[in-house]
């Protein structure tokens, strides 16, 4: 008899047990989602010197006329000389030097050369930055970095001068796609007053010197 | 040994959060710069008195206020040679022989621009010149070289009154060319 009644009882639970699953009614919602991220790109969209011969734009390079006053080495490639940096210089009245800007296959790389730079020749680079992704970015960092020794002449200066301006730490750059803006900046190159003849007669003469110039830019929400 | 399990798994931990905050879309745009300088440099290409041997004696008296014409003949006396250096073409050199107060000669010489750089030309060093030689460079200093292109200038010498007889001087003189855009006129 107890053995009937323990029986009955297992039974019971069994049944109870499968009564309570299949008891539960239940829902569930979905939702699809898809998240199209963006991106971070900017390219160079636009190049020039104040010395390449070209007027590019009047507020910058508006004496780059291909002219050389009192003396004219180069002919229509290149002006009367810069005899200082940023827009519209002074220039002097002799076309020595030359400058010249190339673009990469990689649109993000310019190749920028001086030809036949003497001590106070100056130049600028100018060039339009596109933020071609969909995400603001911020310039993270500028950087010059010599390759190769830039103090030929063992004064303890550098024999040339590299300036960045126009662009700064922090400063933001808008999806061209939706701001319809881009930003210009520069490189001021100085071959330096203090390139002198040592007393070995050795004066940074037909040298040639090398830099890499660094925009960093990064996603607009990332702290400095 | 479950310690060490622990350590692992936050080591594992913290180097994940750190990937998450390094996790930063960035982009870097380069400009690769190339600056090759020029050159100033100038030779001497050629040079020549204007009182060689056999040849009467120049007089440039008037350089000084004196008389165009000497009250006495000229006479061949004294003689000017000069050259270039050898080894060096931005020296040349100047003999005069048997000269005599009041005696006048005349150097040209042409000097090359052969670097890339326009020289103008700043003025003589005359500091080693004794006393009673004068050397007078005449007035071209302000006028410009353009490279591949050449000048002439002359040089006049003039022994003093006060030389001596028998007597040896040497010195050196230097045309001192600068970049033209570090020439500043007086």
């Amino acid at each position: 008899m107890k053995k009937i009644g323990l029986l009955a009882l297992a039974l019971v639970l069994a049944l109870g047990t499968l009564g309570v699953g299949y008891a539960m009614w239940d829902k569930t919602i979905y939702i699809d989602t898809t998240v199209n991220t963006g991106e971070v790109n900017a390219e160079f969209v636009n190049a020039f010197t104040d010395d390449d011969g070209v007027v590019d734009d009047a507020s910058k390079d508006a004496g780059d006329d291909g002219g050389g006053t009192d003396y004219d080495y180069w002919g229509p490639f290149s002006s009367d000389d810069p005899s200082e940096g940023g827009p519209n210089p002074a220039r002097y009245n002799k076309d020595v030097g030359m400058c010249y800007v190339t673009t990469d296959e990689d649109p993000q790389i310019l190749h920028f050369y001086v030809e036949n730079g003497y001590p106070c020749y100056w130049n600028t680079l100018w060039f339009e930055i596109m933020n071609t992704g969909t995400v603001p970015v911020n310039i993270e960092g500028l950087t010059v970095t010599p390759k190769g020794d830039m103090d030929r002449d063992n004064d303890g200066y550098d024999d040339i001068y590299i300036a960045i301006s126009e662009l700064s730490d922090g400063l933001q750059i808008d999806p061209y796609s939706w701001s319809n803006e881009t930003q210009w900046g520069n490189v001021e190159i100085h071959v330096v007053q203090t390139l002198n003849d040592d007393a070995s007669g050795f004066g940074g003469e037909n040298e040639t010197y090398e830099f890499e110039v660094e925009i960093w830019l990064v996603q607009w929400n990332e702290p400095q | 040994m479950k310690k060490f399990t622990l350590i692992c798994l936050a080591l594992v931990l913290a180097l994940g959060t750190l990937g998450v905050a390094y996790a930063m879309w960035d982009k870097t745009l380069y400009v690769e710069g190339t600056v090759d300088t020029g050159e100033v440099n100038a030779k001497i290409g050629s040079i020549a008195s204007d009182d060689p041997a056999g040849t009467t004696d120049p007089y440039y008296g008037d350089l000084v206020g004196m008389p165009e014409k000497p009250e006495y003949p000229l006479k061949d006396v004294a003689t000017t040679t000069c050259g270039i250096d050898e080894y060096d073409n931005q020296r040349g050199w100047v003999i005069i022989d048997d000269g005599y107060p009041c005696y006048w000669v005349a150097v040209h010489l042409t000097v090359y621009n052969n670097g890339t750089i326009p020289i103008i030309y700043e003025g003589v060093d005359v500091t080693q010149v004794p006393g009673c030689i004068t050397c007078d460079p005449g007035n071209s200093v302000g006028e410009q070289i353009d490279p591949y292109d050449h000048l002439d200038y002359t040089v006049y010498f003039h022994v003093e009154q006060c030389a001596n007889e028998n007597d040896t001087y040497k010195f050196a003189f230097g045309f001192h060319f600068v970049q033209y855009n570090e020439y500043e006129p007086d």
